[in-house]
């Protein structure tokens, strides 16, 4: 009873849903931030040599995982995706120094997992998890104004709230939200787990020659390459702006004034400051161009349509057997989807507004 | 009929074949623009060109997953003004900028960043439909413009205050006298801000017909309402020249540093 009064006191209420709607996926991704900072983030792009087999496999067999991996989880149930995800991550244990890659891998992971069990939590369309689970549980109702956000709305009927009893057309979080929001994770995971595999595992040359075999032209995987070698050295110029930026100012990305005209002023200032910072971060990555591209055309790059290796790569029995095996779950992945109630109902997006499923 | 993740639903606000033609129409165009030039295909680039929409790229995959998860969102809001996206404006739109040749806002710097966010992210499920979609709603008209303009990117005063600051004479070796590129300044501000808004605007509008009245329900099965479509898209048009006119003084500052 005396729960009931705390929690749903109008004031504390708005509070907590305040809080969960504004500062809930941006504290996990702070968390993660903090979990792996920027040198974690540059590890992920930074290749290092090992032995295993993982490392000896042809990089294209490693991009084919990986296309596999996502397509067979698009088209299939979501624990066939959690199933590949798990065999995705005991290949892990052939890397080499696999602590440290685990130490990036999993938070970005958890991420994904937290951010959108989190987000389809209160936006997953009602009419929707009840086409799934048959039935939805409100865990705690959001102020009914706050339904024009396109938070879950409870259809018409009775729902049952802990700590508050029946509640007609409620507004909030579900628990089925939550659940599905896991369900569909294992999709994406599957897909960044063998992607990060690939990237782990594969000199970036190789990655680039494997492409330049595949048929694509040299421009468009030298392109690539440069860009996959240029994050870390984007995080590291992100690193340098925002540390002498510190150091000139002492600067404070958080508004503290309680008075709210400083505040307003703060406010501004800090997206000045992040403003100017952005500018140079660009400036900063886009000044070497010249460098690099003299550097480029001092090895005849694009000088001749056909260029040759030193050290060429080429598929060997390991790479025949994984492309087999992967053909299989491809097959088997497409004849599983058709299925009842077996196919995949929803896909992760590239884009944030199409993020419905 | 499912297929790697693509739903196939002709059930859309703009009817398939207008999509169709006008990504064959603009695919027709970009392979015109990039047909080889001694004996080398993409047109005119050159190896800085490469690299700068290497590192563009590579800023945008920081941008995109990164720094525009820590940006709050608020739901309403970002369904009609998606404000998290001017970073990628920018990005996009400084890749033209910068190499200022057909094809390497859309035909290059999406289609990189695409393929390495597909390899380190989101995985291939709907591939091939989101390289057509990404390069399609968030490039192409840029792409085209380019095209158009044949690869200037800015318009005539802009152009002359490069040349002029930079060595005073203009291409066809006129010289930009003071007075000129007093009166070139004069106008600056408000051509370079009318020309992004008008980028940005149809950028904002094709990314709504592309998302919400065709790419949406043909990859993903869901679908919008006509008017939820038209709402957004007005709303998107307001919201691009918003957009247009932040971006637009920091492309020209970073261009004038880096040029």
């Amino acid at each position: 009873m005396l729960l009931n009064q705390v929690l749903y006191n109008p004031v504390i209420n708005w509070i907590i849903t305040l809080i969960i709607l504004f500062y809930g996926p941006v504290l996990v991704v702070y968390l993660i931030f903090k979990l792996i900072g920027f040198q974690g983030y540059m590890s992920l792009f930074r290749f290092i040599e090992g032995k295993s087999i993982i490392y000896r496999m042809d990089p294209r067999t490693k991009i084919l995982l990986s296309i596999v991996v996502t397509t067979v989880a698009a088209i299939t149930i979501w624990w066939i995706s959690a199933i590949m995800f798990i065999a995705v991550m005991a290949l892990y244990a052939l890397l080499s120094n696999v602590k440290e890659k685990l130490r990036v891998a999993l938070p970005l992971i958890l991420a994904s997992f937290i951010g959108t069990a989190w987000t389809e939590s209160i936006f997953a369309p009602y009419s929707y998890l009840q086409v799934i689970f048959h039935h939805v549980t409100f865990l705690y109702v959001f102020p009914q104004s706050l339904a024009v956000l396109g938070i879950t709305q409870g259809g018409s009927g009775m729902f049952y709230v802990p700590y508050l009893g029946y509640v007609n057309n409620p507004v909030g979080l579900t628990w089925e939200g939550i659940i599905y929001g896991l369900q569909i994770t294992f999709r994406a995971v599957a897909a960044i787990a063998s992607g990060l595999l690939l990237i782990f595992s594969t000199p970036p040359s190789d990655i680039l020659r494997s492409l330049e075999k595949s048929g694509l032209p040299i421009e468009l995987g030298f392109t690539l390459l440069l860009a996959v070698s240029s994050v870390p050295k984007v995080l590291e110029n992100s690193m340098v702006v925002l540390n002498s930026l510190k150091a000139r100012g002492g600067v404070d990305f958080r508004p503290r004034s309680r008075n709210p005209i400083k505040f307003i002023a703060e406010s501004l200032f800090i997206i000045r400051v992040v403003v100017m910072a952005l500018v140079s971060i660009v400036i900063l990555t886009l000044r070497d161009a010249r460098q690099i591209a003299i550097a480029a055309d001092i090895r005849a790059f694009r000088a001749y349509r056909r260029r040759t290796y030193y050290r060429d790569i080429r598929m060997s029995r390991i790479d025949y057997i994984t492309v087999a095996l992967l053909i299989a779950l491809l097959i088997a992945g497409i004849y599983i989807s058709g299925l009842p109630g077996m196919g995949g109902p929803c896909r992760i997006t590239h884009d944030n507004y199409l993020n419905i499923c | 009929m499912v297929w790697n993740g693509v739903h196939f639903n002709l059930n859309t606000i703009i009817p398939w074949y207008v999509i169709l033609i006008w990504t064959l129409l603009y695919f027709a165009l970009l392979a015109w623009a990039w047909r080889p030039k001694e004996g080398r295909p993409f047109g005119n680039f050159k190896t800085i060109d490469f690299v700068y929409i290497a590192l563009i790229a590579a800023l945008l995959i920081v941008y995109n997953f990164f720094i525009s998860p820590l940006i709050p969102k608020v739901g309403t809001v970002t369904t009609y003004f998606y404000y998290p996206i001017i970073g990628e404006t920018f990005l996009v739109m400084l890749a033209a900028a910068l190499v200022g040749k057909p094809g390497s806002a859309g035909g290059l710097t999406m289609f990189i960043y695409t393929l390495l966010s597909d390899i380190i992210h989101y995985g291939f499920g709907g591939e091939p439909f989101w390289f057509i979609y990404e390069v399609t709603s968030y490039a192409a008209i840029i792409d085209l413009w380019l095209i158009y303009r044949g690869g200037k990117y800015y318009m005539i005063p802009f152009r002359g205050i490069f040349k002029g600051a930079t060595d005073s004479k203009t291409s066809g070796g006129e010289s930009v006298t003071t007075e000129e590129l007093e009166e070139e300044l004069k106008l600056l501000r408000r051509c370079l801000l009318s020309m992004h808004c008008w980028v940005e605007l149809q950028y904002r509008w094709h990314t709504h017909s592309g998302g919400e009245a065709f790419g949406g329900p043909f990859v993903l099965g869901i679908s919008f309402t006509p008017s939820f479509w038209l709402i957004t898209s007005i709303a998107s048009i307001g919201a691009g020249a918003v957009l247009g006119l932040v971006v637009s003084p920091f492309i020209y500052y970073i261009k004038k540093v880096l040029t």
